[in-house]
């Protein structure tokens, strides 16, 4: 979250700058402050309106993703909510470590799940 | 040195995890499905060296896999394991006969970052991970154990629940036995049994005596270390025919035959008698496999000893249809423990879908 919190105010300041810069060159002597603090409210409500619009489309990217990995489509239905990892209490010490080999089984999970169910019924 | 803080950006979508950790006393094995809808195993012996920092220069350590403090390197996995027989010493495990050692102090902190290592961290996963049945030869509970692993998991971003390790063996070799069997875990620390009719565990206790105790024995009985007994162990050792290699691994080969033999026997005179004191309260079916697995089951010859060994128990009170050795003996807990929770998690979204 907090990453994500400064990407969108890194992003919203760069959109301040452009505000600036587009109330500037908009000015006109004849608009009163509330005139032109509508304008600035409406540029605003735009760029909210688009940050949402890319967080709604990152999400449902994500589920549309087409998938035959079987554990992928019943744990997605997991949906747990989403808990801030603190640190690893391991008292000062740090690993370092290779990547793990890994060795692949042939295994039809569907048939072994459902099978299991049949029995348990 | 402070703990380094790991921040999780929990608004970026990433794909849920469930996995099967089979939490062995000597090797952690991890089941996931793979893109391809394989499952991928992976493993890491579940032991460390500690060395004072001044026995290796950082080059010596650039391909090794350890762990460190401001003044020791604990050394992990299988390098522990090499380093221990070139240094003369013996590795530390975080558990002993099956449960988290009551004597390392630290065991469960090493432990921690050794299972980081196999599963790595994330914000919505799921484990169901292996614990032992209750032992008939030896007080033992299994709260502290399940309390630490779940803490563990925990910490590392996941949910968890514990499976009992030989049902798991039931789950992934017994499909076409509809989950009837009796499943065998020769691990390291102890051995684990469960008998099973439909998926339904009718006998499951384990026994204080396995790859351990044969190395203690061999070693007490012949002079030596008992890691040494390990290498031989399992380099090599054809347990039909001891006659290989020099004098004095001949003489260790044979002493570990005559004890994986007394282990094998132990194990099927323990289910005997379990089987004896409830038959009276039981219904089996007629005949059923005997599925054995586990890493102190790999040794060669061991299915033949196996199988020479139950044929000379006359009382054995159970018909069996084969005895087949396990299709991966150091994998197939932890693939049974996938399969679980995937019907777990099946079960209860078809109820939410209700």
């Amino acid at each position: 979250m907090w990453r994500r919190r400064d990407k969108d105010k890194m992003g919203i300041r760069t959109t301040h700058r452009e505000l600036e810069d587009f109330v500037n060159s908009n000015k006109n002597p004849d608009n009163s402050i509330s005139d032109q603090l509508k304008i600035i409210m409406d540029e605003l409500s735009k760029i909210n309106n688009s940050l949402d619009e890319i967080k709604i489309q990152r999400i449902v990217s994500y589920q549309n993703q087409p998938s035959d990995n079987y554990s992928d489509n019943i744990v997605k239905q997991r949906s747990d909510t989403p808990v801030f990892i603190p640190s690893v209490s391991t008292n000062g010490l740090t690993i370092q470590a290779e990547k793990l080999e890994k060795r692949n089984r042939k295994v039809n999970l569907k048939d072994s799940v459902s099978d299991l169910l049949d029995v348990n019924e | 040195m402070s703990d380094k803080k790991e921040i999780v950006d929990t608004s970026v979508s990433e794909k849920p995890r469930l996995l099967g950790v089979d939490c062995g006393t000597m090797n952690l094995v991890l089941a996931e499905q793979n893109k391809e809808n394989n499952i991928e195993i992976s493993n890491i012996r579940n032991m460390y060296l500690p060395l004072d920092k001044s026995q290796l220069t950082m080059a010596e350590l650039s391909n090794i896999d350890y762990v460190e403090n401001d003044d020791n390197i604990f050394i992990i996995g299988q390098n522990a394991f090499q380093f221990s027989n070139m240094f003369g010493q013996k590795v530390k495990r975080p558990m002993e006969k099956g449960l988290i050692s009551p004597s390392e102090s630290d065991g469960i902190d090493v432990l921690t970052l050794i299972m980081k290592q196999l599963v790595g961290t994330t914000y919505n996963g799921h484990v169901v991970y292996s614990v032992p049945a209750p032992s008939i030869d030896m007080n033992n509970n299994i709260t502290y154990h399940e309390g630490v692993f779940s803490r563990i998991f925990r910490e590392l971003g996941y949910t968890s629940e514990s499976f009992n390790e030989a049902m798991a063996i039931i789950y992934s070799q017994c499909r076409d036995d509809k989950f009837t069997g009796l499943a065998f875990s020769f691990g390291a620390g102890m051995i684990n049994l469960a008998l099973s009719f439909r998926s339904v565990p009718i006998i499951s206790f384990s026994v204080a005596r396995s790859g351990d105790w044969i190395d203690e024995n061999v070693a007490m009985s012949l002079g030596t270390v008992p890691n040494r007994v390990t290498v031989i162990k399992e380099n090599g050792t054809d347990l039909e025919n001891y006659q290989i290699g020099n004098k004095k691994e001949r003489r260790l080969r044979e002493a570990i035959v005559y004890y994986y033999r007394e282990v094998i026997r132990y194990a099927l005179d323990m289910v005997t008698n379990k089987l004896n004191e409830e038959s009276g309260n039981l219904e089996l079916p007629e005949s059923m496999p005997i599925i054995v697995s586990g890493g102190t089951s790999m040794a060669k010859g061991f299915m033949p000893l196996f199988k020479e060994v139950l044929s000379e128990n006359k009382d054995f009170p159970l018909t069996i249809s084969d005895v087949r050795h396990a299709d991966d003996p150091l994998g197939c807990v932890a693939e049974g423990l996938l399969i679980r929770g995937l019907m777990k998690t099946k079960t209860s979204s078809e109820k939410k879908n209700e």
